[in-house]
C-alpha cells in the first residue's frame, strides 16, 4: 500500500502522459489540432495545463449557450458531463508532461 | 483510493516503468509499421506512434522530399502566400526517430506483409498505415488528360499546380473570365473549390475588377452554400456566377485548345480554366487491392483496418472513414487515433476508441472566415456516424468581428495543426 501511494504520488506529479489511450486522451487528440502549446501566441486560446475547473465551466456554459463562441458549442453539445469532467481533467493534467 | 482510476493506473504504470526501470511499459519493442503516404494522415500516424512507443519501428514512405498543403494553397493562388510558406520538410519527423524512405509504394501486399517499393525494394510490416490521399481520374470526362491539365490546371494536388494556376490568374486579360468545373460528390475537401472562387473574387475585385467567375458545379447544392452566397454577395457582388447541375446538365468535355467546357444546355469559356476533375483513392490502394471493386477504401469505421486486406489500416481522402468529410483536419485525427488503436492491437489488447471532431475553415477573403464542424462517434454497428444536435456551419446572422474572428481562427488552426505535425 505504501509503494501504491508512492507511485501514485509519482504518477500525479508527473501528469498524464500525453500519448495515453484513455477515451479523453484520443478525443484531445481533436482538440490539439487546433489548440497548440501554452507557449504558442495563437489567436485560439492554449488550454494544456488550464486549470480543470475552469475548463469544465467553460465548457459547460458554451454548450448552453452560444453566446459570442464562435465554434466550440458545436463539439460541447455532442459531449456528456462526465466526458466533459474527464477531458478536462487530462487537459488539466498536460502542462510540463514529458513530450 | 477512489481517485486512482483506469487513466491515472496507465500514467502510473508508465511513470513507474519509464522513471525507474528505463524502458518503455509496452513490450512491443521489435514491432515495424510502415506507413505510406506523407500528408497529413500519414505523417499524424507516424509522429503519434513514435509519441506512443519509442521502440516501435516506424518507417514512413514518402513521396518527394517535402510536402505541400492544400489547406491554404487557395492563398497561395490568390497571391496572399508564397509556396514556401505551405511547404514543408520530413526533418522534425526524422528526429522523432520515425525512418523516412523516400519514394513511391507500388503496392501493399497483405498475404505477405510488405510494402513493395517501386524499384523493387520491400519493407515489412506487422501492421501498415496508408493515408496516399486521392488520384484524379484523367480518363473521366473527355478531353481531360494530364497533358489538359498542363493548360486547365485542377490544383487539386498542391504543388506546381498551385504555381501554374496562381500564374495563369495573374496574367489573366483585363475583364477576363475566370472559368471553374467542380465534380460531384464525394471528393476531395467539399468546401475547397468555393474557397478557391471567394479568394480568386478577393484577388480580382482588386486587381482586375471587371472580370468575372463563372463555376460549373456537377451538383445542384453545395457546402456551407448560404454562407458563401452571402458572402460573395456582401464581397463581391456580380462577380461570382454559380451553375448548379441542374442548369448546365453536367460537363459533357473540354477542350483544352478552345478553353471550352461543353455541357448540353451551354458552352461555357474560360480566360483561365480551373478544371478540377472527379476522384478516386490513389493509385497504391487501388493496385493494393484495397478499393474492391469501388474507388475508395473500405474499411472497419472504428478501427481503419481494411475490410479487404487484414493488417493494413487505410484512412484520410483515400477511405471511406464514415460521415466525416474528406479533410486535412479530418485525416490527421484518423491518423492520430490510428496510431492508438495499431499500438494497441500490436500489444493484442481491445482497440481504444475516442470521439474524433473536424472544422473546415474557410477564407471568403483574409479578414472574413466561416467554417463547418462535425463531431464523429463509432455507433453500436460499428459505424463512425455524426453526433446529432452537434456540429454544423457559422451562424448567417452574426455580430461584428465574428467573421474576422474565424478567419483568425483559421490561420491559427493551420500554424498549430502544421507545427504539430511538421514543426
Ligand atoms: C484547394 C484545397 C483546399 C483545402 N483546404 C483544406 C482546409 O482548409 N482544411 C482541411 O482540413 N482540408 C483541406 N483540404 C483537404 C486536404 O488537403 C485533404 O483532405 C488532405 O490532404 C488529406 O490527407 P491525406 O493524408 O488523406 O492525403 P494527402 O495529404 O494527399 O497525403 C498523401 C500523400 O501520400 C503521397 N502518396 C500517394 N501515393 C503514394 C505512394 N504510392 N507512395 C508514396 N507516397 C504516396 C502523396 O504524394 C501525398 O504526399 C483542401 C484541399 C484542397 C484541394
Amino acid at each position: 500500500m505504501v509503494r501504491m501511494l508512492a507511485f501514485l504520488g509519482l504518477a500525479l506529479m508527473a501528469g498524464p502522459a500525453r500519448a495515453e489511450s484513455s477515451p479523453e486522451a484520443l478525443t484531445y487528440l481533436s482538440c490539439r489540432a487546433c489548440h497548440a502549446d501554452a507557449t504558442a501566441a495563437t489567436a485560439i486560446p492554449p488550454i494544456e495545463g488550464r486549470p480543470a475547473a475552469e475548463l469544465v465551466e467553460a465548457m459547460t456554459r458554451m454548450g448552453q449557450s452560444a453566446g459570442d463562441t464562435t465554434i466550440m458549442h458545436r463539439f460541447v453539445k455532442a459531449l456528456s458531463p462526465a466526458e466533459i469532467e474527464a477531458l478536462a481533467t487530462y487537459v488539466s493534467g498536460l502542462e510540463g508532461a514529458a513530450q | 483510493m477512489n481517485r486512482f482510476n483506469r487513466r491515472e493506473a496507465i500514467a502510473l504504470t508508465s511513470a513507474f516503468a519509464g522513471g525507474l526501470l528505463a524502458a518503455p511499459a509496452i513490450a512491443s519493442g521489435s514491432a515495424k509499421v510502415v506507413v505510406v503516404g506523407g500528408g497529413f494522415g500519414g505523417v499524424a500516424a507516424a509522429r503519434e506512434l513514435k509519441a506512443i512507443d519509442q521502440a516501435i519501428e516506424v518507417t514512413l514512405v514518402v513521396e518527394g522530399e517535402s510536402y505541400s498543403t492544400c489547406p491554404f494553397s487557395n492563398l497561395v493562388i490568390a497571391g496572399e502566400r508564397p509556396m514556401s510558406a505551405i511547404t514543408f520538410g520530413y526533418e522534425s519527423l526524422a528526429a522523432q526517430g520515425v525512418i523516412i524512405r523516400q519514394g513511391l509504394a507500388e503496392r501493399i501486399d497483405g498475404e505477405r506483409r510488405v510494402v513493395v517499393l517501386e524499384g523493387g525494394d520491400e519493407l515489412p510490416f506487422d501492421r501498415a498505415i496508408v493515408s496516399p490521399g486521392i488520384a484524379l481520374k484523367f480518363d473521366a470526362v473527355p478531353g481531360y488528360d494530364e497533358a489538359a491539365a498542363e493548360i486547365m490546371p485542377h490544383a487539386w494536388k498542391a504543388g506546381p499546380q498551385t504555381e501554374l494556376l496562381r500564374d495563369k490568374l495573374a496574367a489573366m486579360r483585363e475583364g477576363g473570365t475566370f472559368l471553374m468545373a467542380v465534380p460531384d460528390n464525394p471528393y476531395r475537401c467539399p468546401p475547397g473549390p468555393y474557397e478557391r472562387a471567394s479568394l480568386v473574387a478577393h484577388y480580382l475585385s482588386r486587381n482586375n475588377p471587371t472580370a468575372k467567375i463563372i463555376i460549373v458545379d456537377g451538383k445542384d447544392s453545395f457546402s456551407k452554400q448560404a454562407l458563401f452566397e452571402q458572402a460573395w454577395a456582401e464581397r463581391y457582388p456580380g462577380m461570382i456566377r454559380h451553375v448548379p447541375f441542374a442548369e448546365s446538365g453536367g460537363v459533357l468535355g473540354v477542350d483544352p485548345t478552345t478553353l471550352e467546357i461543353e455541357t448540353p444546355f451551354e458552352t461555357f469559356v474560360g480566360d483561365v480554366v480551373n478544371f478540377i476533375p472527379p476522384q478516386r483513392a490513389a493509385a497504391v490502394a487501388i493496385a493494393s487491392g484495397l478499393t474492391g471493386s469501388g474507388e475508395w477504401c473500405q474499411i472497419d469505421q472504428a478501427t481503419f483496418e481494411s475490410e479487404i486486406v487484414p493488417g493494413v489500416h487505410v484512412l484520410g481522402d483515400a477511405a471511406i472513414v464514415g460521415d466525416m468529410p474528406k479533410s486535412g483536419f479530418s485525416a490527421s485525427v484518423q491518423g492520430n487515433v490510428c496510431a492508438h488503436v495499431v499500438a494497441a492491437l500490436l500489444r493484442s489488447e481491445a482497440p481504444p476508441q475516442g470521439v474524433l471532431l473536424n472544422t473546415c475553415y474557410s477564407l471568403i477573403a483574409p479578414d472574413y472566415g466561416i467554417s463547418v464542424a462535425g463531431v464523429y462517434r463509432v455507433n453500436g454497428e460499428g459505424l463512425l456516424k455524426s453526433v446529432e444536435g452537434s456540429g454544423g456551419n457559422s451562424p448567417l446572422e452574426v455580430a461584428d468581428g465574428f467573421r474576422q474572428a474565424e478567419a483568425d481562427y483559421a490561420v491559427s488552426w493551420y500554424e498549430t495543426l502544421t507545427g504539430r505535425l511538421f514543426g
